[in-house]
């Protein structure tokens, strides 16, 4: 799964529309991040990529592109 | 992910659901928690079989209504709450006085129960840090919920002050501060330097303990006061919340457990095992 597709799953699980999230942003920012989100995330994560997110790292992630970071996607553009 | 409102006997049961199939596995939390104690746990656990976590009484989004406030009184609630999902057995993981309840749920419904995970668990009989829970269920502001929250912590964490301002908001509401405080003193205040030790032999399911080393609500207990021949495992750099410190060793733990208690069921002979 590329970073695009990672964006834009992200997009839906945050009910966001499609092309909202870029990378860029700080997850505080997003009224959708909050715990339920953490679990759909990690669910996410391990049904595209078969990795479980570590919930160590991911209670550190920032940015969007953190979570990116974590789901093994390419960071960069 | 599936967010679920049970009916209940004895009041609605607030839960999350992940995944399907296998033997599902009940996550309890602890005291002035809720189910989402479990976030970094839930879907890691999901894998193999469905993941459940449930509110217990008095917290989360489940009745406010703590009844007795003994514990014990949850572990009914509980089997009611299985019969409405239609879960004929589960593996259970109770934290802290989740734990406790797990424990009681067993004892109450052995057939049930597949499994017993206690993750810093109370109702152990081992001395705990009463006054933290008298000031934990209502921190005065959030800076004082935050110095509640950094207890439950071995060291520095980013979730600090969201953990300060919930434990603050949850005080600042009338009915569920009366409910903690009803359980508080109902099913913990006659035993912070301890209480009877537990008859295991009342609990035929297999059993596994596990522990923050660095835990200052309910320090690690003694041997003896342990199911005998359990697993006892100790997760360094973690205090009263290694769900959350550890939260990937202490997954695989589970995992690991819950994966051995169903092929030992299943036996050698089991073509699928």
């Amino acid at each position: 799964m590329d970073r695009n597709e990672f964006l834009l799953a992200l997009d839906e699980m945050l009910e966001l529309d499609p092309g909202t999230l870029s990378g860029d942003e700080a997850l505080e920012s997003l009224e959708a991040w909050d715990s339920l989100a953490v679990i759909s995330f990690i669910a996410l994560v391990d049904e595209k990529t078969g990795v479980v997110v570590e919930g160590e790292k991911l209670a550190k992630a920032k940015t969007v592109g953190d979570l990116l970071a974590l789901a093994g996607a390419p960071v960069a553009v | 992910m599936r967010a679920g409102v049970a009916t209940v006997a004895g009041g609605p049961a607030a839960y999350l659901s992940v995944g399907g199939g296998g033997v599902p596995v009940l996550l309890l939390h602890g005291f002035a928690g809720d189910r989402l104690t479990w976030q970094f746990n839930l879907s890691a656990l999901s894998s193999r079989r469905r993941a459940i976590a449930v509110d217990l009484p008095g917290h989360g989004g489940s009745t406010p209504d703590v009844g007795s406030g003994l514990v014990s009184d949850f572990a009914p609630w509980l089997v009611e709450f299985l019969d409405g999902l239609e879960l004929p057995r589960v593996h259970l993981v109770g934290h802290s006085m989740g734990g406790y309840v797990a424990r009681e749920l067993a004892r109450l419904a052995p057939e049930r129960v597949a499994s017993l995970t206690m993750l810093s668990s109370a109702g152990l009989g081992t001395p705990f840090d009463l006054g933290f829970l008298r000031r934990a269920m209502a921190p005065a502001d959030v800076a004082e919920g935050c110095v509640c929250a950094e207890r439950l912590f071995a060291g520095p964490s980013p979730l600090i002050p969201r953990f300060g301002e919930v434990l603050h908001a949850q005080g600042a509401d009338p009915v569920r501060r009366a409910g903690l405080e009803r359980i508080v003193e109902r099913s913990f205040a006659a035993h912070a330097d301890g209480g009877p030790p537990v008859d295991w032999s009342a609990y035929p399911m297999p059993i596994q303990v596990l522990w923050g080393r660095e835990d200052r609500i309910i320090p690690m207990p003694p041997a003896d006061r342990l199911p005998p021949a359990a697993p006892y495992r100790v997760f360094d750099k973690a205090g009263h919340l290694p769900h959350i410190e550890a939260a990937s060793p202490v997954t695989a733990a589970i995992r690991g457990f819950l994966d051995s208690c169903d092929a030992a069921r299943s036996g050698p002979s089991d073509p699928l095992s």
